[in-house]
């Protein structure tokens, strides 16, 4: 998947990519179930209607077709997302170039993922900030900061007062 | 709780904490086995995406437990 996706970036189909979501969030927790790869992308042309064109086709080039919302790359179905805020605009920016078995890597980082998780809300998003917190990967500090930066100030302290007891 | 039990517990705990401590390739390997249980006790294939993806291109020949890391070598 990163040769793939470094591959994508070099031949300007994606202007640069970042992993995020569960697998990311295995970088700085215990492993944890998921049936997908969610990949954030900017696109060199992101006001085209079919943004995610360019890369379906060069997928399908190389033998990986969709199926579904998803295009199956080797054992993982693959989710692109093109940024769509701000906050995730940022969290491309500033991924980390992780290390994966010797492969270079693009990773969002603990603090992203946890404000990512933060803006969409679920219970299973609740769920990672308290494991990247639990597993030291953030703090209430280091998450404030972004939270408030992108308008989630006060999601932030509903979630330490609903989850960490803060007052 | 009786003291030894809360230590069982406390030595659980400490062990699970300790896996978030492995090698990130290792935990997607994990990732991979729970997913692969999961798929069994639903009743379906282990890994029908691999299967389909072969049908173009046959890119990789194992869906393994480190088929991820296979896969980031561009297998």
């Amino acid at each position: 998947m990163a040769t793939l996706l470094n591959a994508m970036r070099e031949a300007e189909v994606i202007a640069e990519y970042a992993l995020f979501g569960a697998a990311a969030q295995m970088r700085y927790t215990e492993a944890v179930a998921t049936f997908d790869a969610d990949v954030l992308v900017a696109v060199p042309s992101p006001q085209r209607l079919d943004v995610l064109r360019p890369l379906y086709d060069f997928c399908a080039q190389r033998g990986w077709q969709p199926e579904g919302e998803a295009i199956p790359v080797g054992a993982w179905p693959v989710q692109f997302i093109p940024v769509f805020s701000p906050l995730t605009r940022e969290a491309l920016a500033l991924a980390d170039t992780a290390d994966f078995d010797g492969v270079p890597f693009r990773v969002v980082r603990a603090d992203h993922l946890a404000v990512i998780a933060l803006s969409v809300g679920r219970a299973k998003d609740f769920a990672r900030i308290l494991a990247l917190l639990e597993a030291k990967a953030v703090t209430p500090e280091s998450v404030v900061g972004v939270a408030a930066r992108h308008g989630l100030a006060e999601a932030w302290t509903q979630f330490q007062r609903r989850f960490l007891h803060a007052s | 709780m009786p003291p030894d039990l809360q230590k069982l517990f406390e030595a659980q705990a400490r062990w699970q904490r300790a896996r978030a401590l492995l090698p990130w390739h290792e935990k997607i390997r994990m990732a991979e086995l729970m997913r692969a249980t999961a798929r069994s006790l639903r009743g379906e294939s282990a890994s029908p995406t691999v299967e389909s993806a072969r049908g173009a291109t046959p890119p990789t020949a194992e869906s393994g437990p480190d088929a991820l890391a296979r896969t980031a070598r561009g297998g």
